[in-house]
């Protein structure tokens, strides 16, 4: 039982504020509102907590519920000490920072200018050595099956008939006639080994059908059967000799 | 997105740097913040003030927040630290809640217009008499009948962001109560 000098209690002060509050459940309210009905010192009570509660009530309701609620501004300054805690610090640091979302468009453009500049150097390259191999007219075939492995002699004529005034009278084109040509197969070493060919100083020269001046009626000589005697091309000691002709 | 994380996880995110998630915080707590400033200081004006204060300094030490706490809790003790503040500089300027007495400070009380004019006058002077009895309160006391008031938050609550024990929640409002009852039957109010 509450009393005035609350020297005796009920143990119900905890249940006033709660059955004031209506946040007690169905048996707690229950429970003291019998009570109640039998202590009028915690009715007392009640009444009285129940009154200032109000007062508090009343005040909130007439000075505060129709305020609005300011307008909170934060000053939302970058702060290095949260910047230097969070990022590390580090040129790998760095390069991730530059495609951070913020800053995505100067990575981006860092990395065009690296790539374009990349591609220009390629470029270069390239250009300057398609100019050298298309001044060289001479490819490389690096295949052994490519021509033939005899050295051709272009600046040397040869002439299947023979005399040396027939050379004289009909100047033949430089290119050998007489002997048996393997087509050059340069279009496939190109596709084969391009790099191969790129600046390389061609030793064979380039025999296109065009310039082949082959007498289609002069049949080429077999090589096992060659004999010397047989051979009417000009030589060098021929040209030593006081009568000229073969030996 | 912002809406469905809990104000731990925008913490972190502010932490971090994102402003929209401490903005976000604002949003939810700034109506309760502002009942409680006016609560503990009894002005309109001082406790938009005492929540700004408390916000920006809640900004400026959010690396001191260690996710130990809730961030109501948080919240709560730098705002009432701040309203602390607020009323020891007013009492250097001599200013404090006896100062209502003549009503010429700004009020935001606007009685109904069906009373009297002897109504309109009795209620404005138990508003300031209400006002001064919770000043006077001391701040524990005070601080739990201004959340259950201003802010209406349950028992629960107001335990869970004081960190206290619910029994001593119920406890500290029923003295609060029972001090406030025997301040206003002090001062009875003069019907002019």
């Amino acid at each position: 039982m509450l009393t005035n000098g609350n020297k005796k209690k009920c143990g119900f002060e905890d249940e006033i504020v709660s059955y004031l509050y209506d946040e007690t459940g169905a048996v707690g309210r229950r429970n003291f509102e019998s009570h109640l009905m039998d202590c009028s010192a915690c009715t007392d009570e009640f009444a009285a907590v129940s009154n200032a509660r109000f007062a508090v009530f009343e005040w909130q309701k007439e000075e505060f519920a129709q305020l609005a609620t300011p307008r909170i501004v934060i000053p939302y300054e970058p702060r290095a000490d949260l910047a230097t805690a969070v990022e590390p610090v580090g040129f790998l640091a760095g390069l991730r920072g530059l495609f951070d979302f913020p800053r995505l468009p100067m990575g981006l453009a860092a990395a065009a200018l690296v790539i374009g500049l990349g591609i220009g150097l390629v470029i270069v390259t390239t250009s300057g050595d398609e100019q050298m191999a298309s001044n060289s007219h001479l490819i490389i075939p690096d295949a052994p099956s490519a021509v033939s492995d005899r050295p051709v002699q272009a600046s040397v004529p040869t002439v299947n008939s023979g005399d040396p005034n027939e050379i004289a009278a009909n100047p033949v084109s430089n290119e050998p006639v007489n002997r048996k040509i393997r087509p050059v197969k340069v279009a496939e070493n190109r596709r084969s080994n391009p790099g191969r060919q790129i600046g390389a100083v061609s030793r064979q020269p380039a025999i296109k059908a065009s310039n082949l001046s082959l007498n289609k009626t002069q049949k080429a000589p077999v090589l096992s059967s060659y004999d010397d005697s047989d051979d009417k091309s000009l030589r060098l000691t021929d040209l030593f000799n006081d009568g000229g002709g073969t030996e | 997105m912002l809406k469905s994380k809990t104000d731990e996880q925008l913490v972190e995110l502010a932490k971090s740097g994102d402003s929209e998630a401490f903005g976000e915080i604002v949003r939810r707590w700034e109506r309760k913040i502002f009942a409680l400033s006016f609560g503990m200081l009894g002005r309109e004006d001082d406790a938009g003030d005492a929540a700004q204060e408390a916000f920006i300094a809640a900004y400026r030490n959010l690396k001191n927040f260690r996710g130990e706490a809730k961030v109501s809790s948080w919240l709560h003790r730098i705002a009432v630290n701040q309203c602390l503040t607020t009323k020891r500089r007013q009492k250097t300027r001599a200013e404090d809640f006896l100062d209502a007495e003549d009503g010429s400070e700004e009020r935001a009380f606007v009685a109904s217009p069906l009373l009297s004019p002897a109504k309109k006058a009795e209620k404005a002077e138990r508003m300031v008499l209400v006002r001064q009895a919770v000043g006077a309160l001391p701040t524990d006391l005070r601080q739990v009948i201004v959340m259950k008031e201003f802010e209406e938050m349950t028992f629960l609550e107001i335990s869970e962001t004081l960190e206290l024990p619910l029994s001593t929640v119920k406890s500290r409002l029923y003295t609060a109560l029972k001090q406030l009852r025997m301040k206003l039957e002090r001062t009875p109010v003069e019907v002019v």
